[in-house]
């Protein structure tokens, strides 16, 4: 779970998570594909003007391919 | 009756039940677009492919789609769209598009629109298994809130 301020927008939720996966795994090095990755709630996903308005459940979605 | 049927599906997919929904007696086109796992890729040995999605955001994607091509094609088109999601071995099928129309031209630009829009939109992913013991999920196209 990450904690950001209400208000938060799509870059600093990005950041936050970056921050917690190098901090659950020292070697983490995929800021990249994080920095490539939607984030979406269950239905839609968040365009860049996203600000955080409360709980939130977020899912991270790396470039697709299906087919 | 329904004009669309679209799913994520975890067990084989069926080519019959696909026909079976778009055919109709209006209908003189039937067009299908069935993808599978074939044994090479950027020249490695491919033993198979496992297909993983964010199952909550998926129906919605294919039910998009499938009215944009209605909209876009002919109104009065039946559109059936199913991919799977697990391990598939070689051959195995991993979507099926159908799509049945009055005529022939508008089954085949709606089947090409709905795998091409799948492609680009459907929140799935690849892995693909290689002979040598070694696994890779694959890069793609990155989503945006502007292309769903």
């Amino acid at each position: 779970m990450l904690r950001l301020p209400i208000g938060a927008n799509l870059a600093a939720i990005k950041a936050e998570f970056i921050a917690a996966l190098k901090s659950h795994d020292p070697e983490f090095d995929s800021e990249a594909l994080v920095e490539v990755s939607a984030f979406a709630d269950d239905c839609t996903i968040l365009g860049a003007n996203y600000s955080l308005a409360g709980d939130a459940k977020l899912a991270i979605l790396p470039p697709v391919n299906g087919g | 009756m329904a004009q669309i049927f679209t799913g994520l599906s975890e067990t084989p997919l069926s080519i019959d039940a696909a026909a079976d929904f778009v055919n109709g007696d209006k209908n003189g086109a039937l067009n299908m677009f069935i993808g599978k796992v074939r044994n090479h890729n950027l020249g490695r040995e491919v033993l198979g492919v496992s297909y993983d999605a964010f199952a909550p955001m998926v129906k919605a994607v294919f039910d998009d789609i499938c009215v944009e091509a209605i909209e876009k094609f002919d109104n009065e088109m039946r559109c059936y769209l199913t991919h799977f999601k697990g391990r598939l071995e070689i051959g195995g099928i991993s979507v099926v598009i159908a799509v049945g129309s009055a005529h022939r031209e508008p089954s085949f630009q709606a089947c090409r629109y709905i795998i091409e829009e799948l492609k680009k939109r459907a929140p799935i992913w690849k892995k693909e298994h290689y002979i040598d013991g070694d696994d890779e999920w694959l890069g793609g196209h990155i989503l945006s809130a502007d292309n769903g």
